[in-house]
This record gives structure tokens, C-alpha cells and sequence, in this order.
């Protein structure tokens, strides 16, 4: 890291063979301080830049999260190894009277030959019999020996910054083939309160019927967001039995029994997914996130005339509340391996 | 009467909870003038429907003699639920919610207002999509249930469209003896079967208490120690720093006993001493609970004198600040001879638990307010470490209910130097440090509950009777002429009477200090 760089809020330096000594002193210093961990929190990034908000984003959910964070920011290739280490704490305090409640963080700055210096880093700064949860902010797959990806219990990743989706979905599902890491993708978190919302106006009887004989679907979706529309669309394709009738491009057909369903992406500026109509010759259900909200309004049209409008809770764009959304929910997300396999082909 | 047929299953909601589903229904609160659904019914109602938990077609409907407007009564609601919801209240969703919220004014025994009653959820379903559920909320005093009871039968409230479902929530006590809580029962047989009747004890919904049942039975090391060969006894504290405040009426003709021994209390003992169910179904829970009750050793006059201590608080000081005494307290008779405090020893006698007293001690104007159960474990072989003259103390665990929720170990352990020193730590769990996020309150678990038709954690009719079939004869016995027991006194701000110390004592074991 440049020696400009402003580190300030890594904490104190310290030499990579101390860090267990140094977060000894940390406790020791105050005991006004309970230190909380449930789970081993690493965060693989690029830069000095990605460090900081990464810091930051830890700062902010350490209300809802017990962890040991260890933040790891890489520069791959850059002349000959080198490594810089700090330790720090986030602290809050639960409520008058109380102990602060901290979680620690150690992070680490690895330049050079990434792929050989990241597993033992990594390995050695983990907190004993805790699960890892490893989020990947990389764009480079090929900077990380597999092990590292295998010995998470939960590896996070989000899709949607993905230049190139087809080939890192397969790369990522590849390397933890074999292992036990459940695989929990942002970009899917995205649209857990939507999915929510749209699944909970087909409980009825005829909500059921109406939805496996959908005509028409329609999603806006922001620019850069088309994964989070395939990811929505590759779950309804996947949840209701479709079969695709080829790939790309803005209008999918789909056939479900001897009926077909037509399927329209439209990019608008506004949250991640905007607005999404699903139609049937008895129901319309239409689902509107407006800009700068936190819910979503769901309209509901029979054909009898009969309608109903309800309000619920969005999906935020803050990826702190999609990370603590994740974190919190946790599960195998068996479903989203199921929407994955059916969005691939439509990548 | 539930008429629930094979409802077609939805594919999106594979998984997006681990729950049973919700439905959709309309929600009719009696009493709805009442503190609870100001204080806790409408706030847990609002905060499912912010998380996106309550079924967006869900309708409340008040119902109450008071007359109000649909708008009148939404805007006392906007400003309780404001100061009660534990995350407040947002603007837009309030607004839609709020939309949902009816009032109905009727008296209790007016058949016309139970005609209308039925005619406004007919439309309401005709509106929306409730189709037909309802679940009715019964937030009154116990003497109004019966007829409310039979209101909503002569209406065919009770009686759902095919494919719907009718369901009623019965807040305790759930009567004030035996006698009463049959007839309470038979009350609510005439409208309700048992599948579709919530008897609701909050205490149940709280995170701790569901924990009880996780800590036994989804942790190997613990529920191979969970018998009289390790364990060597139990103890229960439920304490409070508050008197009896506004509830003199109601806690002059209860007593500490009825209040809170013969619901939470026994509940508690019944999850620590339950066996494992053979699943998680409700009636298999119950089922378990259900037996230990019926376990529950049952007392003579003498043993009721001996292994149960009545005490009632006189003047003291809490928190720096002087309290009177329990009979100096508003609408209390300054005669009053109702228990504040009452300390027992009860056995469980099954093959589990032979030999093993359990320790109760609930009480008001206690030094500090808390709930918990410790399983103290016999000693350590006195070999060894544990020598005669210089006994370890035992292991114990301890489950905190409240208000710091949580679990606690006391191991012995070395102190590091040259010598051999032994000394307690503790390995401390709080939910609080580890889990940040707010746990949700125990109405909004439990209503959701009863909108899935899950009854787990509700209790059943028969574990109802059975209670109180047990402090029947507890306090048929004080109450008896000619073997009264005693009511002692303590001051408040203390630990109860010292005739409660004397009860642990006798057995060679001390209370545990909270």
C-alpha cells in the first residue's frame, strides 16, 4: 500500500507473526469491552480503496453480526511480495449501563504473488471452530487457489459486478463442486423482499391457479442490473416448471404444458428491479418500487373487477442491508442453485 | 371449526421461510379499548406487516363497546403503536396497514352486533382476499368470555366457509381454579374444537423459553446429564422489582400462585423437564408437557405447610426510592392475606426426575427484577480435586429468560501459578452480544403462529386442567380452616421472607443469587 495511503481506520499496525498478540493487548486493555464472535467474516478485495469500504461496511453491521473480520486486500503482481497487517475493533454499546460489545478486525495488505501468500494468510488468522463466511469482492478468479473457496462454509459473492457472469458462475460452482460451501450470491439477496412480496399474492386458492398459467411477464431493471432480472426470471422459470425457448436479448418465450409465456426486460434508471407485471387472463399482479422508497405497492386486478393494492417492504440497495439481509437468513439456498441452473442458459 | 381442504400449494414460497405459512385472514380483536391492543397487539400486528411477515390481505377488526369511527380508533392506534412498536413506526407503511384497521362497536351480548360482525367480514372477504379465515382475538376480562363465546356460535362466526378456517386466542388466566377454567373450556367447545383454540401464555414466545427445548434436545452433551443421576436439583426465579401498580382488583383474587405459578411457572418447569417429543408437531409437544404436569407430585396438607412458603411484601425501598406495603398499595384490602411471594419445592415424580427437587420462588418487590432456570449438577467424586475440607462448588447451568436472555455455564477451573488453586469461572452466552439483530416480540411470534395453525407453543386444555387440578389443592389447603398456612412478611427490595431461605436450607442447598 502506498505509504500515503490513509490507514487510520485499519487500526494499529502490526506485524502479521503479532496479530494474535496484539488483539490479546486489545481485550486486555478495557474491560469495559466484551468481545463477541459467532463467525469468521473475510473479506477478499482489490485495493486500498475496496479496504475502506469494506472497513466501513463492517462498522455498520457489527450491531447485528458477532464476527472476527479479516479483511485481506490484494494487488496482485506487483513487483515482489510484500505484507502489511493491522488490527482494530468495532464497538457498540447495547444499551445504557451495559458492556460495549466489539468484534475485531484484522486486516491485511498482500501485494505480489497473491495465489501462493492468501491461504496460510487466511488460514492462520482464523478464530478457532468458528464457520467462515468468506465474501469474494474480486473480479478475479483466477487469483485464488480453490482451497481457499472449499474451506469456507459460506462463500459470498455478488453477481451482478460481474463483467462476464457465465464464465465466474461456472468457475465459482466449479471450485466448491466437491465441498460443502454454500454459495450465497448478493445479487439473489437483492430481490429477497420482492420475491417475498410476489410469492405472498398467490396463496390464495385462486392466486395458486392463476400463477401456473402465467401469459406475460414483465421486469424493469436498472442499468448494470440484467442479472438481477435473469436471476428473477430464472427462479419463476425454474418454480413453475418452464421450459426456455432460446437465449439473449430482451423478449424470452417460455412454454409451461401447452401454454406459452412471453417475457419482456426493459432497462430504466431506479432500483434494481422497478417493476415487475405478471399476468394471467383472471389476474394481473403488478409490482412498482418507486425511486427513493422502501417498499414496494403490489397491485392486484381480477378480471371481475375486483382489486386490491398492498404495501410492502423492498428490497434495499445499501449492500450493508443486503450483506446483513444474507447473513441473517442464512440456509442452504437450494432454491437459488435452482434459479441459477435455470438463468445460465439465458446469460 | 376448521374445514381446511387440500389448499393448493403455492411454488414461490419454497424457500423463502422455514415456517409453516401464514394465511391470510381477518383478525377480530375483542377488547379493542383495551391496554393489550393498544400496548401489544396492534404494535405486533404493524411489525409483522413492516417485515413483510403478515399476509398483505390480513384485515383487523375492533371490536368494542366504546363508540369510534374506523378513523378515530386508527389514529389512537397510530400514536400507541408509535410509542410501543419496538422499531417505531414508518409513515408509508403505516398508511397501508392502516387501511386494514376496522372498528366495530357493539356490546359483548348484543346478538345484532355479531349479525353485523359477520356481514363486515363477508365484505371484507368479498373485497379483498382473506377468503373466509378468521381468527378472533378474545383481549377481555375471563368473564366475558363464555358470552362472547356463545355470541360468535349463534352468529356462525365460528362456522367458515368451506376451505377457511375459524380460530379463536384466548388470553390467560385461562380461569381462576379448576372449576372455572372447565367451564371456560366447555365455553369455548361449544364454538371452537380444540385444533382451532390458542390458549396464549406470552412467556412461551419468548426466544428463551423456545430455547429450552433447542438446548436440550439439539445439544448431545447436555440431554445426557438431563437425569437424577447428574442433575441434583433445579431452580426457578421469576422476580419483579414492580408491586402490584394498577392490577389490585385482579391480583387480591389471584395471588402470586394463580398469577404466575400455574401458567408460566409450571410451563417453565414443564420445558426443562419434558421428555424429548417424538416430533415438533404441536400434540406431540404438548403431549410431553402434558405429562409432567400430570407427574407433578401432589401434596399433603402437612407437606403444602411444610415445602411451600406464602409472603407478602410490606414497605421497603427499591432502587434508592421508598415502596409501600402490599396492602397500602391502591384498591387493595389493608387487610389483604393475598400472597405476593411464594417459594415451593416440587417433585417431579417420573423416573427421569426421582429425587430431584425443583425449587420455585416467584414474587413482586423483589431486589431485582429476572427470570431464569439453573440445573445445578451434582458435585464432583470427592477424590481428587474435590476433597472434604475443601469442596468445589457444583457445575451449573443456567438459562436466563430475562431480561438479559442468554446462557451460562459454571465450570471449576485452575488459577494459573505454582500452586493448585480451584476457582468457578463462568462461560457466559448473551443473546444480546451475539445476536445483534432485534429478536421480534413474543405476541408477533405467537399470533403468526396461530395464523398457521401451529399450536406448539400454546398451551392445551388438558395441560390447563392439569394445572390447575395441582394449585387447587395448594390452595384448597391454605385456605382450609384449621391448617391455614402462614403469610409472612418481607420487606420490599428483598429476597422474599426468610422462611423462603429456611425452605432450601432445610435440604442443605442455599437460593441462587441473581
Amino acid at each position: 500500500m502506498p505509504a500515503t495511503a490513509d490507514t487510520a481506520a485499519f487500526g494499529t499496525p502490526v506485524e502479521i507473526a503479532g496479530i494474535a498478540r496484539e488483539l490479546k493487548k486489545l481485550w486486555q486493555a478495557d474491560e469495559t469491552r466484551t468481545r463477541a464472535s459467532l463467525i469468521n467474516f473475510a473479506i477478499i478485495c482489490e485495493g486500498e480503496a475496496a479496504m475502506q469500504d469494506s472497513t466501513e461496511l463492517l462498522s455498520r453491521f457489527v450491531r447485528n453480526h458477532a464476527f472476527r473480520a479479516l479483511l485481506i486486500g490484494i494487488e496482485p503482481g506487483v513487483g515482489g511480495n510484500r505484507t502489511q497487517a493491522w488490527v482494530n475493533a468495532h464497538c457498540y454499546l447495547p444499551k445504557a449501563g451495559a458492556k460495549h460489545v466489539c468484534c475485531e478486525q484484522v486486516s491485511v495488505f498482500v501485494q505480489g504473488n497473491v495465489r501462493e501468500l492468501l491461504p496460510n494468510l487466511l488460514f492462520s488468522q482464523l478464530d478457532y471452530d468458528l464457520p467462515l463466511t468468506l465474501w469474494w469482492r474480486c473480479e478475479c478468479p483466477e487469483q485464488v487457489d480453490p482451497e481457499v473457496w472449499r474451506w469456507a462454509d459460506r462463500l459470498i459473492f455478488d453477481s451482478r459486478a460481474w463483467r462476464e457472469p457465465r464464465k465466474q458462475f461456472a468457475a465459482m460452482r466449479e471450485a466448491v463442486r466437491s465441498s460443502r460451501t454454500v454459495l450465497c450470491d448478493l445479487n439473489w439477496v437483492r430481490t429477497l423482499h420482492l420475491r417475498q412480496s410476489l410469492a405472498q399474492m398467490f396463496d390464495t386458492p385462486d392466486g395458486a391457479a392463476a400463477l401456473r398459467n402465467l401469459r406475460r411477464v414483465a421486469i424493469t431493471h436498472a442499468p448494470g442490473a440484467r442479472s438481477t432480472s435473469l436471476l428473477l426470471l430464472g427462479w419463476l422459470t425454474a418454480q413453475l416448471g418452464w421450459s426456455a425457448h432460446g437465449s439473449g436479448g430482451n423478449r424470452l418465450s417460455f412454454t409451461a404444458g401447452e401454454s406459452d409465456i412471453v417475457t419482456e426486460l426493459t432497462e430504466a434508471p431506479g432500483p434494481a428491479i422497478s417493476r415487475v407485471l405478471l399476468e394471467h387472463d383472471d389476474l394481473h399482479v403488478l409490482a412498482v418500487h418507486p425511486p427513493q422508497t422502501n417498499y414496494l405497492n403490489l397491485d392486484l386486478k381480477w378480471k371481475d373487477g375486483r382489486s386490491a393494492r398492498h404495501r410492502l417492504p423492498a428490497d434495499s440497495a445499501d449492500l450493508a442491508d443486503i450483506l446483513d439481509e444474507e447473513l441473517a437468513t442464512g440456509g442452504r439456498h437450494r432454491v437459488y442453485l435452482k434459479a441459477l441452473a435455470a438463468t445460465e442458459p439465458l446469460l | 371449526m376448521s374445514n381446511e381442504q387440500s389448499r393448493p400449494v403455492n411454488p414461490l414460497r419454497e424457500g423463502l421461510s422455514n415456517r409453516a405459512m401464514p394465511q391470510p385472514c381477518n383478525v377480530v380483536i375483542f377488547g379493542a379499548s383495551g391496554d393489550l391492543t393498544f400496548r401489544k397487539l396492534i404494535p405486533a400486528l404493524y411489525n409483522l406487516a413492516a417485515d413483510g411477515d403478515l399476509p398483505p390481505s390480513t384485515n383487523i377488526v375492533g371490536f368494542a363497546r366504546r363508540a369510534k369511527t374506523d378513523e378515530s380508533w386508527r389514529q389512537e392506534l397510530e400514536e400507541s403503536t408509535t410509542t410501543c412498536s419496538r422499531s417505531g413506526i414508518n409513515e408509508e407503511m403505516w398508511a397501508s396497514f392502516s387501511r386494514r384497521i376496522h372498528y366495530h362497536c357493539s356490546e359483548f351480548g348484543n346478538a345484532d352486533g355479531y349479525r353485523s360482525l359477520l356481514q363486515k367480514l363477508e365484505q371484507l372477504d368479498t373485497e379483498g382476499s382473506a377468503i373466509g379465515n378468521r381468527l378472533f382475538y378474545l383481549s377481555v376480562s375471563p368473564t366475558d368470555y363464555e358470552l362472547i363465546l356463545r355470541q360468535i356460535a349463534d352468529a356462525g362466526l365460528n362456522n367458515p366457509r368451506p376451505g377457511a378456517w375459524s380460530r379463536v386466542i384466548v388470553e390467560k388466566p385461562f380461569g381462576t381454579d379448576l372449576a372455572t377454567a372447565e367451564a371456560l373450556n366447555e365455553a369455548i367447545s361449544v364454538a371452537f374444537v380444540e385444533r382451532d383454540t390458542f390458549r396464549i401464555d406470552h412467556y412461551l414466545g419468548k426466544e428463551t423459553a423456545q430455547n429450552v427445548m433447542v438446548l436440550r434436545f439439539a445439544n448431545q452433551i447436555f440431554e445426557n446429564l438431563w437425569n437424577s443421576r447428574y442433575i441434583d436439583h433445579v431452580q426457578i426465579t421469576s422476580a419483579e422489582t414492580l408491586g402490584v401498580e394498577a392490577r389490585g382488583p385482579y391480583y387480591e383474587k389471584a395471588g402470586a400462585l394463580r398469577d404466575m405459578v400455574q401458567s408460566h411457572i409450571l410451563q417453565l418447569v414443564c420445558l426443562t423437564a419434558m421428555e424429548p417429543p417424538t416430533s415438533l408437531t404441536a400434540d406431540a409437544v404438548r403431549d410431553e408437557k402434558a405429562k409432567v404436569i400430570r407427574s407433578l407430585r401432589r401434596l399433603s396438607r402437612e407437606e403444602i405447610a411444610r415445602d411451600i412458603v406464602r409472603g407478602q411484601y410490606a414497605a421497603g425501598s427499591i432502587a434508592g426510592k421508598a415502596v409501600p406495603a402490599y396492602r397500602a398499595e391502591e384498591r387493595v384490602d389493608p387487610k389483604s392475606m393475598t400472597e405476593t411471594f411464594v417459594a415451593l419445592k416440587l417433585h417431579v415424580d417420573n423416573w427421569r426426575w426421582h429425587g430431584v427437587p425443583f425449587y420455585i420462588r416467584v414474587g413482586k418487590r423483589l431486589a431485582k427484577s429476572g427470570a431464569e432456570i439453573a440445573v445445578q449438577f451434582k458435585e464432583a467424586p470427592g477424590v481428587l480435586f474435590n476433597s472434604a475440607d475443601a469442596p468445589l462448588g457444583p457445575n451449573q447451568l443456567v438459562i436466563r429468560i430475562q431480561p438479559d436472555e442468554g446462557v451460562s455455564l459454571r465450570l471449576q477451573c485452575k488459577v494459573p501459578g505454582s500452586v493448585l488453586r480451584i476457582e468457578p469461572v463462568k462461560m457466559d452466552f448473551h443473546y444480546g452480544a451475539s445476536f445483534g439483530r432485534q429478536s421480534p416480540e413474543a405476541y408477533e411470534r405467537l399470533i403468526l403462529d396461530a395464523m398457521s395453525g401451529d399450536a406448539t407453543l400454546f398451551a392445551r386444555r388438558d395441560e390447563v386442567q392439569e394445572a390447575w387440578l395441582f394449585v387447587d389443592a395448594i390452595e384448597g389447603a391454605w385456605h382450609s380452616v384449621g391448617t391455614a398456612s402462614g403469610l409472612f412478611e418481607y420487606a420490599s427490595g428483598t429476597w422474599g421472607p426468610k422462611e423462603a431461605d429456611a425452605l432450601i436450607e432445610r435440604d442443605g442447598r442455599t437460593w441462587r443469587r441473581m
